[in-house]
């Protein structure tokens, strides 16, 4: 009975894997779909290849949409790697991309310039704030908060305080966006606030290929973290008693959820949620704990959940659009709750 | 490495938290290839200090601490990986972790470079899972199966990392009475079958008499080490019972309570019966050692096959029962 239940869990993964993959390229082509300009699905495609009469619908499709849905993918990929390193590295199922502060850092570096730097006078809004320098700012920010993570994990050991620190470091940085905030002009404030609401569609071009560049050298360490996260899993007794690296491979997922994290909140904002609950939905999909089939499964979920939050946010059939962060929160919470409810086994991630 | 030779060798070590302050006086033993060592002592002595020791965790205060020959300080982590093999005395509690997954990570200092488990590794893990006789758990869930199994799992987790030692905090902890029993014996066989070094820490006495080929027991006054038969010939089991009412009978081989008896009472009766009422009388406050003393007499007789007690004051009957439980109350009422 036990051995067939085994035969089954075993020829079961490639058929959910590739039920994902389908599952991927539906979400992607109706996202291309979907938008305030309705193209028809055959000119769509047409334009992917560059082959329509249409040279608007082809502008649209190639510089506006297509990058959005590559964006969306990679954010989405980039978040739940990062949220599932972080609940195996805490071995806590509510840890996710940003426990460690980054996106705070990331925040507090986007505060400095909208808030900051603007106000003081000089240069203007526009000027200043494109989204590419509002990156530059947030990776500045994030990567802040990063050196301090890591120092401090070179040099104390125990995960716990190693999660207080980060989550220190973190409220300090929203403090001082707060100071900044106060001080600040409305508009400046506006434009801030927006930037914290997240967008998937002022990422493209060069912008998109630096990005793309990040997260996936994020990713490559993502796949080189899945045999360490396995043992540190079962806690640092199991982790040093086979001769783990601790330092050495925190050093690596944090980095790894740095370049991620830090990464998707430079360019699409702080996009909270997707990181903490698509790990759980892998887990409840795959049932297992093995990093080696989470990590790819979080990667497909991960793009898969991004790509249905962007759909929804479209509100398709409605001319306005929502917020993804918003919409990311409504969709990722009450799975959260549910995991929260249904398991109630705290200790095992 | 042959039977017999020195697995860990425990130098003048002394441990504690404040050098001034050590835990118990400086000691040395050694470990033999193939010995199964029970680590016992009263809690807060330091047994998890010694093992964490051992493992290389924390340093000693003074003395030095060898495994296999080599300071364990300054072995490599994965040297030492190599040559010992740690069971942490917390249940793995990891949701959706299967059993064999969980026991390929011991594998871990094996692996090359990728970090993938070649058959041959596959093939180890499938033996350790043998050996502690959970084959047949393979594919469970580690969060589903019982305390004894889980503990097994984590066994099997040490012997797929080969290592010729392996240290063990309070393995039979959580475990039941007949698995505490079953865990010690798992333990012997890989020591004396598989040649393997093994300290496990307990406070399952009973077991580890019955089991160990040696016991080291950390006393305020210091590391006393032997045979268990050894400890119990030189009534050394009493030392970790100081200050406490419990006592070790040396004829049973038993811990008990110790009670101060307050009445006598004379008993006539032979074999189990006797045993047993003796017991009874014992736990209620009875003396039975001293019959001139007594005024009472308890009398153990079979009617229709099945004992019953007469008791007796001079020449005429007190009270009759059937069951020891009635006899305790009716002795308790006189």
């Amino acid at each position: 009975m036990i051995t067939f239940a085994n035969k089954l869990t075993k020829s079961r993964n490639p058929l959910i894997f590739g039920g994902l993959v389908l599952l991927l390229v539906v979400f992607f082509v109706f996202d291309l779909l979907l938008g305030s300009v309705s193209i028809p699905w055959v000119d769509v495609i047409k334009s992917l290849f560059g082959a329509t009469d249409n040279e608007v619908w082809g502008t649209i499709v190639r510089d506006f949409r297509l990058p959005k849905s590559i964006t969306a993918m990679l954010a989405g990929a980039a978040l739940s790697v990062s949220g599932l390193q972080m609940q195996t590295t805490f071995r806590n199922p509510l840890a996710g991309p940003y426990v460690l502060g980054i996106s705070a850092g990331a925040s507090l570096g986007v505060a400095i310039m909208v808030l900051g730097i603007a106000s003081v006078g000089a240069a203007s809004l526009t000027g200043m704030a494109t989204s590419f320098s509002l990156a530059g700012a947030a990776i500045l920010g994030a990567m802040l908060v990063l050196l301090v993570v890591l120092a401090v994990s070179v040099r104390v050991k125990d995960i716990m305080t190693i999660l207080i620190l980060g989550m220190m470091f973190g409220s300090a940085a929203s403090a001082l966006v707060s100071v900044l905030q106060f001080f600040s002009s409305e508009s400046m404030l506006k434009a801030f606030v927006i930037w914290t609401m997240g967008s998937l569609s002022s990422v493209a071009g060069m912008q998109l290929q630096v990005f793309a560049i990040i997260v996936g050298v994020g990713l490559v360490l993502g796949l080189i973290s899945i045999r360490l996260l396995n043992v540190m899993l079962l806690g640092d007794a199991y982790a040093k008693g086979v001769g783990l690296n601790l330092t050495l491979s925190r050093v690596l997922i944090f980095s790894s959820t740095s370049l991620l994290a830090g990464g998707v909140t430079a360019f699409c904002g702080p996009i909270g949620f997707i990181g903490i609950a698509v790990p759980h939905v892998a887990r409840m999909i795959f049932r297992t704990a093995n990093h080696s089939l989470l990590m790819p499964g979080v990667m497909l979920l991960g793009s898969i959940a991004m790509l249905f939050a962007d759909i929804v946010s479209q509100l398709p059939g409605f001319e306005v659009t929502l917020p993804i962060n918003s919409v990311t929160a409504l969709l990722g919470i009450p799975i959260v709750i549910y995991v929260v409810v249904k398991n109630q086994r705290f200790a095992g991630v | 490495m042959e039977q017999g030779s020195i697995s860990i060798s425990i130098k003048d070590v002394e441990l504690g938290y404040s050098p001034s302050n050590p835990l118990l006086p400086k000691f040395s033993v050694d470990a033999h290839l193939g010995e199964l060592i029970a680590l016992v002592g009263r809690n807060g002595i330091g047994k998890s200090t010694l093992l964490r020791s051992i493992i290389g965790l924390q340093q000693p205060l003074r003395g030095e601490i060898q495994v296999e020959g080599t300071r364990s300080s300054t072995l490599m982590r994965k040297q030492r990986a190599k040559a010992l093999s740690f069971v942490p005395a917390d249940p793995v509690r990891v949701a959706n972790l299967y059993i064999r997954d969980f026991v390929a990570v011991g594998r871990f200092p094996h692996l090359n470079w990728s970090r993938a488990l070649s058959p041959s590794d596959w093939e180890m893990v499938d033996y350790a899972l043998t050996l502690v006789g959970i084959n047949h758990l393979a594919h469970r869930d580690i969060t589903t199966v019982s305390d004894g199994e889980r503990q097994r799992a984590m066994i099997a987790f040490a012997l797929a990392q080969d290592t010729r030692i392996i240290i063990l905090d309070e393995p039979t902890a959580f475990l039941d009475l007949p698995n505490k029993f079953e865990m010690v014996r798992l333990l012997s066989n890989l020591a004396h079958t598989k040649g393997k070094t093994i300290v496990y820490s307990t406070h399952d006495l009973q077991g580890a008499i019955h089991e160990a080929d040696t016991i080291w027991m950390m006393l305020k006054s210091g590391l006393a080490t032997g045979a268990p038969e050894d400890l119990a010939l030189s009534n050394s089991f009493q030392n970790l019972l100081a200050d406490t009412h419990v006592v070790f009978d040396g004829d049973s081989g038993l811990f008990r309570n110790y009670r101060k008896p307050t009445r006598y009472v004379a008993l006539e009766g032979n074999g189990n019966v006797r045993l047993w009422t003796a017991r009874m009388l014992e736990r209620i406050g009875f003396d039975t050692e001293n019959p001139p003393l007594a005024s009472v007499k308890v009398n153990c007789v079979t009617d229709n096959n099945s004992p019953c007690w007469m008791v007796t004051e001079g020449e005429n009957l007190v009270f009759k029962a059937y069951s020891l439980g009635d006899l305790a109350k009716k002795m308790r009422a006189l």
